[in-house]
């Protein structure tokens, strides 16, 4: 080993600016690499780990009935046969509740408790962070997605109109809590003082509390089966009880669904540049040899076995690896504090980034086997070439140079024929230089792509079942005349009514429903991504990704189940969804009514106005005309405007990171690219001043090699990447049930793109070449 | 005497674009230990590339080498170089050091091939460097410091260190002028002097004269050779031999 | 071998076959009628039942009344009753209006021209895969002949060449160096083989020039004899002694002859004589006449100091060749004028015998001429000849010219400026 040390440390003094570079990379990539996995293992699980702490269970049943409580003996009795263990408490369930979030407003469920109720919970506990027991009077404790989302801190004021009453609270503190913890699950948990409580407890008329049942089911129970057997069993001891459950995994996959989706994007973009980076680490361990030919040439003379070689200069890379490796790791966990708060902010639990062991060790070796695979796939040819034949710098015994552009047959100017000619030397140089300028383009291209669709015009066709400019529900007595009410309002049109339930595929699925008077109207006919949409009372829409697990395909019968009716319908499309882990199904009102009566449920109507400001008037008559029958109501604006807050975060985050490392990256790689195409070309230089060519001519020339590549790089990959941006999305959004994805990419943006691209190159590259300057003719030819 | 090199119809054929060159044709040729044999010819004649061949640093079109007992022409690369860790040195008209190395550690690079035990190297190393002249006060000089005498010697010394059968020197004085060639040279003939084997490529009368044995290589064969004595500074006589046997040859 | 290549190769066809294929299985699924389409279509007549305005058209299909009257009718493709419709095969299905079965709809049974879709689709995967195989096949063929057909032809082309003697054009090497070590080797046989070629013609060549130089080297003492025997014979008085000097004369001659011929024999082409010039003093020249001169019929001359280009041997066989002459056929005495003249050095060599006629001096010069005195005179007739031909290699000429009398042959020598 001591030999090959020292020619280890030969090779590093030797090539300094190169193995710098290739350090940079290696760092680059490890950092990387390293704060995805960081993103994935530790940040990700958060909301899962927190859920096992505090005990979450396997799901929670919230009911709300005047006929029965906890004390039922079929209850108890349906708890028993399938859980291991039960708890039960109680709070107010107010359901589609408006609730400030963010810079806007959300609908959701409301579950209102007390101090004392919280701490008798046994199951799903809830946890008090950073309260500030100084507040005494009309405080409320809201879950910590508020502080994540970072909109609201312990002492803000915060009002509230419960049941069509305005209260005015101030936090007190926040709740770490496994159900009602994020605007995705629907539901918030809210603790107020006692004195509300009751207040509210007062407005909620005759049903009053309602049980809060959290349950952990024995091993062999299923969990669709226990909450269809419930439902089931609840239905028919109360026809008119109010009966939500929520299982856990729906819960979380809400949860964390949009930690997923960022830190999926992370590991996307990640991916492509581990690719250019592995793709220049190549590159550039294979120009090292080239370069170092001659010294290999005379290690071999002296009797350096090719081995002997491979493991000098593995151990260089390999040092350089290791050291950049452990630089970049810790790198990596500087910048994940900030980034992980994205990624954190939609679960709404408490998180501090903690040492990730697997993260590290994939991050560690993969940059270090990497650099071994390649480092030795790139020095395979050691072995095999003759020592004399390194010593001329490889030329063979044999071979069969030609001259491609001929300066007095070339239509081109001298310079760019002698740009040509450099060009046509450095096939495998254009080459990467080609697909490393594509990968970043494609990179830019999907960071632009986040950056039109989650920010600056947010495609909410690809993230909201329906779209409108605003929505209310009436209660099943009032909605025939508010319906005619409604339209009537100036500027509204468009009216479309809708219903919501909960619908059963054989004993262990449910989907969500959404039904529409006519789905043909739907703002959002792209929901349906693939068939049509239903049209006819027997025909269904089922998400692609239930259909996809289950088998179903488009002309498939299926049957549904509600309560004790079933129906079979025929499928006609497949509809995409982010929404209820995927399992959502879309009806038309005669179909529905196949399974339900509709004049006892509660309808919703999206409507459409004129001008943005007829929303809140129209909203607002409603309310006043029929005051209780109207029992939500919500400007989708500012709905949206509180989702989208923290996507708006992370596509620009997105966004300046992509710019950033691609500059950087395309620097780093003109670098190394242009260094050795100095080096291995430093006589032809020398000659070329030495007959009179100017340092300027020659920069221009050498930055000119590089143009047609990455010029044809942008033109071709600009057009791939406007095709497979979708596609490419599509392979990570699948996960999240969007099937087919149909972001819209603004041409301008490409076109900004890779001009920018091809200047900034054209830049780096004239400015990389600018050392031709620096050196002597007579150096360059006694370069030896 | 014994044979080190006996080298059988050795051919070497190069080629370009297709045209083929036959730069060594058909040779037989034997070198012997203790000579120090020198090959001459026009430039262009294949002398650099029969010292290549001779050495295994090339492989031959046809025709085979027998180096020290050994074919080396049916041996892979690697058994190549361990073969000439302990039967070849090298001395190049570039002197070929490597650059990122010390004037040291371009000899131990050498040395740590066959003595593994780094003081021992080390002491080795510093052994040969005083031995062809190259004092404590360069040891730590990198080889663009150096003068090219300083470094050609640098180079004879990394070639002397693992004491080889056989030294290789192409064009050693090449490069220099004639005082530092001679000193070069010195240094060469005084190895010879203790017995050490030399192979010696060269187009230069003054480098020539240093051999005992001079072959004259023209159009791919050796044309003829010429037994001298051992080198003596000063011999007349030796010197119009030699005069007169490369005028035979054409010179 | 260009491994790499071709796994890519086979990898592509295999994947684009695999593509095809796949395609293909997917596309089978469309045998199935298209259920969503027609229920579409049947709930669009439910809906509108009655007014067949409204009824869809993008289906045939009838509609028959629960007494089997026919309500509606796309086309006359399709059925008229129940049994016609079950006999083809057709989609039979109820309209309901309230919850009763208010009419049948008949949908004609497309699955014939689907089938036939269906192998139109089998058709072009086969079709898309032959291709794609063909295309792997013909590379593969291709290649084969780059890489071993074509060099082997020219290995080939090249042997016959070598077989039929022409060794001057080489043997290329191949680009992939198929046979490596075999082409060089054939292509060093060559060379040796041109090399040993042209070694013995060139020994050859020095055995015909040394017989050549041994021919001429007789000659010249033959002619002594011969003019000593004359000599001797004019002198003798003993008849006896005349005869012995008439003998060596006869003999000389015979001599001659044979010397002759055996020099003719030697140089069967002049060209064969190397003339190799170089710089020389004029002083040579007049050694060269003095020598050539052996029977001293020349008065005294002089010669120009100067540099001439001449190969000495040659030179003294020119004017050995031009006094033998004059010796035989002018028998008078010679006259030698030398001058510098342009870039020459101009020797005149001029006899006083009876000369030759006009026409002949324009053939003088070539091979087996003689002229008219040469009638009962032992020759060749190739001295001139070779005499022109060595002025010539030597960048000279001879002129010659009738003098009245005699015969004049001017030497024009290549002279060096200094």
């Amino acid at each position: 080993m001591t030999k090959e040390k020292l020619l280890a440390g030969s090779h590093f003094r030797k090539n300094k600016g190169s193995s710098i570079g290739i350090f940079l990379l290696m760092l680059l990539a490890s950092a990387l690499l390293s704060l995805a996995m960081i993103l994935f293992t530790d940040t990700y699980p958060t909301a899962t780990n927190e859920a096992k702490r505090l005990d979450a269970g396997d799901g929670q049943i919230t009911l709300t009935s005047a006929l029965i409580d906890e004390t039922d003996p079929d209850l108890q009795e349906l708890l028993r046969a399938n859980t291991a263990r039960y708890d039960v408490v109680n709070a107010l369930d107010i359901r589609n509740t408006m609730v400030p979030f963010t810079s806007g407003e959300v609908m959701v469920r409301m579950q209102i408790e007390t101090l004392d109720t919280i701490s008798k919970k046994k199951m799903a506990r809830t946890e008090i962070l950073e309260e500030d027991t100084s507040i005494t009077s009309d405080y409320i404790y809201v879950p910590y997605q508020f502080k994540t989302t970072g909109s609201f801190a312990v002492g803000d004021d915060y009002a509230l109109t419960i049941l069509g009453v305005k209260y005015h609270f101030k936090i007190r503190g926040f709740l770490n809590t496994v159900y009602g913890g994020c605007n995705n699950g629907g539901v918030f948990e809210m603790v107020v003082s006692p004195e509300t409580y009751e207040k509210i407890l007062a407005q909620c008329g005759e049903y009053g509390e309602s049980r809060i049942i959290t349950y952990k089911l024995k091993d062999d129970v299923k969990p669709s089966v226990f909450r269809i057997r419930t439902s089931n069993t609840l239905k028919s001891l109360d026809p008119w009880a109010e009966v939500k459950l929520e299982p856990i995994d729906q819960v979380m996959s809400g949860r964390t669904f949009m930690s997923l989706i960022i830190a999926g994007s992370f590991l996307a973009v990640t991916l492509i540049v581990m690719l250019v980076i592995v793709l220049m680490i190549v590159n550039s361990i294979s120009n090292y040899i080239k370069e170092n030919m001659k010294t290999i040439g005379v290690l071999k003379a002296i009797g350096y076995t090719g081995n002997n070689i491979k493991l000098s200069l593995l151990l260089m890379f390999l040092s350089l690896a290791l050291i950049a490796s452990v630089l970049g790791i810790g790198a990596s966990y500087l910048f994940a504090g900030p980034i992980a708060s994205f990624v954190i902010a939609q679960m709404g639990v408490p998180y501090t980034v903690s040492f990730s062991v697997i993260g590290t060790i994939v991050a560690f070796s993969t940059v270090v086997l990497s650099t071994a695979v390649f480092t030795l796939l790139s020095l395979r040819k050691i072995n095999k070439i003759q020592p004399i034949v390194a010593l001329r710098e490889g030329a063979e015994s044999h071979n069969f140079k030609s001259n491609p552009i001929k300066l007095d047959k070339s239509f081109l100017g001298l310079n760019s024929s002698l740009s040509m000619k450099t060009m046509l030397h450095n096939k495998r140089q254009n080459i990467i230089t080609f697909f490393v300028t594509g990968f970043l383009i494609f990179l830019c291209v999907i960071a632009l792509l986040m950056f039109e669709n989650f920010n600056r015009k947010p495609n909410l066709k690809l993230l909201a079942n329906e779209t409108c400019d605003g929505m209310l529900s009436f209660d099943k007595d009032t909605k025939e005349e508010g319906e005619v009410f409604l339209a009537s309002q100036e500027g509204v049109h468009n009216i479309r009514r809708c219903y919501n339930d909960t619908l059963y595929v054989g004993d262990e699925n449910s989907l969500w429903l959404e039904a529409y008077d006519d789905p043909m109207r739907k703002n959002n006919p792209d929901i349906c991504y693939k068939g049509r949409l239903p049209q006819h009372d027997n025909e269904i829409n089922i998400s692609g990704l239930f259909c996809k697990n289950e088998g179903y395909e488009i002309g498939d019968e299926i049957e549904i189940t509600l309560g004790d009716k079933s129906y079979t319908y025929l499928i006609t499309g497949f509809i995409q969804t982010t929404n209820n882990g995927g399992g959502e199904c879309v009806l038309s009102e005669a179909g529905y009514a196949h399974l339900t009566d509709l004049s006892s449920k509660i309808a919703y109507y999206y409507f459409d106005t004129d001008k943005e400001e007829q929303v809140n008037p129209a909203l607002d008559a409603c309310k006043e005309k029929f005051g209780e029958g109207v029992i939500s109501t919500a400007n989708f604006r500012d709905v949206i405007e509180a989702n989208m807050a923290t996507f708006r975060g992370i596509s620009t985050l997105m966004l300046v990171m992509v710019a950033t490392i691609s500059g950087l990256v395309i620097l780093l790689v003109l670098f190394l690219l242009i260094r050795s195409l100095i080096f291995s070309k430093r006589k032809d230089y020398g000659i070329y001043k030495a007959i009179g060519y100017t340092s300027r001519s020659l920069i221009f020339q050498t930055a000119g090699s590089f143009m047609p590549a990455i010029i044809l790089s942008v033109i071709v990959f600009s057009v791939v990447s406007y095709v497979m941006a979708n596609p490419y999305m599509e392979l990570i959004m699948i996960n999240f049930g969007l099937m087919k994805c149909t972001f819209s990419i603004p041409i301008p943006g490409v076109i900004i793109i890779g001009a920018s691209m091809i200047i900034l190159s054209f830049l780096f590259a004239v400015f990389e070449s600018r050392r031709i300057k620096k050196v002597e003719p007579y150096k360059m030819l006694v370069a030896e | 005497m014994n044979e080190i090199i006996k080298t059988q119809k050795l051919c070497k054929t190069f080629s370009n674009g297709g045209v083929q060159q036959h730069v060594l044709r058909n040779i037989d040729l034997s070198i012997y230990e203790g000579d120090f044999t020198v090959i001459m010819g026009a430039s262009g004649a294949g002398k650099s590339t029969l010292l290549y061949a001779l050495s295994g640093m090339d492989k031959p079109s046809l025709g085979e080498v027998i180096f020290a007992g050994t074919n080396i022409t049916k041996s892979t690369p690697d058994e190549l170089a361990i073969f000439r860790r302990k039967n070849c040195g090298f001395v190049f008209q570039q002197t070929y050091l490597v650059d990122s190395m010390s004037v040291l550690d371009n000899v131990l690079a050498a040395a740590l091939l066959i003595e593994k035990n780094k003081k021992k190297a080390a002491a080795k190393a510093k052994e040969v460097l005083k031995s062809v002249d190259i004092e404590e006060n360069i040891w730590n000089k990198f080889p663009t410091q150096l003068s090219g005498g300083e470094a050609q010697r640098v180079g004879i010394a990394r070639a002397l260190i693992n004491e080889p059968k056989l030294v290789f020197a192409d064009e050693p004085t090449g490069a220099l002028n004639s005082t530092t060639g001679k000193d070069v040279l010195d240094v060469l003939s005084k190895a010879n002097d203790n017995g050490q084997s030399i192979v010696m490529v060269t187009h230069d009368i003054t480098s020539a004269r240093r051999g005992n044995r001079i072959l004259y290589v023209k159009d791919g064969e050796i044309a003829g050779e010429c037994q001298l004595g051992k080198y003596v500074s000063g011999d007349k006589e030796r010197h119009l031999k030699l005069r007169d046997f490369l005028g035979g040859m054409g010179w | 071998m260009r491994k790499k290549a071709f796994i890519v190769l086979i990898v592509l066809t295999f994947l684009i076959e695999a593509s095809v294929s796949l395609y293909f299985i997917r596309k089978t699924r469309t045998v199935e009628q298209d259920t969503v389409a027609i229920n579409g279509c049947l709930k669009t007549i439910e809906e509108n039942f009655g007014n067949t305005n409204a009824y869809p058209t993008s289906h045939t299909y009838s509609v028959l009344g629960t007494d089997g009257t026919l309500l509606y009718k796309t086309d006359d493709d399709a059925v008229t009753s129940v049994n016609e419709a079950v006999k083809r095969g057709d989609t039979i299905l109820d309209v309901y209006q309230d919850g009763q079965v208010a009419a049948k709809v008949l949908f004609k049974n497309d699955l014939q021209e689907r089938i036939k879709e269906w192998q139109k689709s089998i058709a072009l995967t086969i079709l898309i895969c032959s291709i794609s195989q063909a295309v792997l096949v013909i590379c593969y063929v291709y290649y084969l002949h780059r890489t071993i057909e074509k060099p082997f032809q020219e290995l080939s082309n090249f042997a016959e060449r070598v077989a039929g003697g022409d060794l001057e054009v080489p043997l290329n090497m191949d680009k992939r160096h198929v046979f490596g070590s075999f082409t060089e080797a054939f292509d060093l046989m060559r060379t040796e083989l041109r090399k040993s070629r042209a070694a013995e013609k060139a020994a050859y060549d020095a055995k015909k020039e040394m017989v050549a130089q041994l021919s001429h080297d007789i000659k010249t003492p033959v002619a002594s004899i011969k003019s000593a025997s004359e000599f001797g014979y004019e002198l003798a008085k003993d008849e006896k002694v005349k005869e012995r000097f008439n003998l060596i004369n006869f003999k000389a001659d015979e001599l001659t002859v044979l010397v002759d011929n055996l020099f003719l024999d030697s140089v069967k082409d002049a060209s064969e004589i190397k003339v190799s010039p170089r710089e020389n003093d004029s002083s040579t020249v007049r050694e060269a006449i003095r020598h050539a001169d052996f029977q001293n019929r020349v008065e005294d001359f002089t010669i120009p100091s100067c540099k001439v280009f001449t190969d000495k041997l040659r030179l003294q066989q020119a004017f050995d060749n031009v006094f033998i002459n004059s010796y035989k056929y002018a028998d008078t005495k010679i006259t030698v004028e030398a001058k510098l003249e342009g870039d020459y050095l101009k020797v005149a060599v001029r006899d006083f015998g009876p000369g030759v006629t006009d026409e002949e001096v324009a053939v003088l010069k070539q091979k087996y001429r003689r002229g008219a005195n040469s009638e009962g005179k032992e020759g060749a007739g190739i001295g001139l000849y070779l005499t022109s031909y060595f002025l010539k290699e030597m960048d000279g000429e001879i002129l010659i010219t009738n003098e009245n009398p005699g015969l004049q042959v001017l030497f024009l020598i290549r002279t060096i400026k200094e």
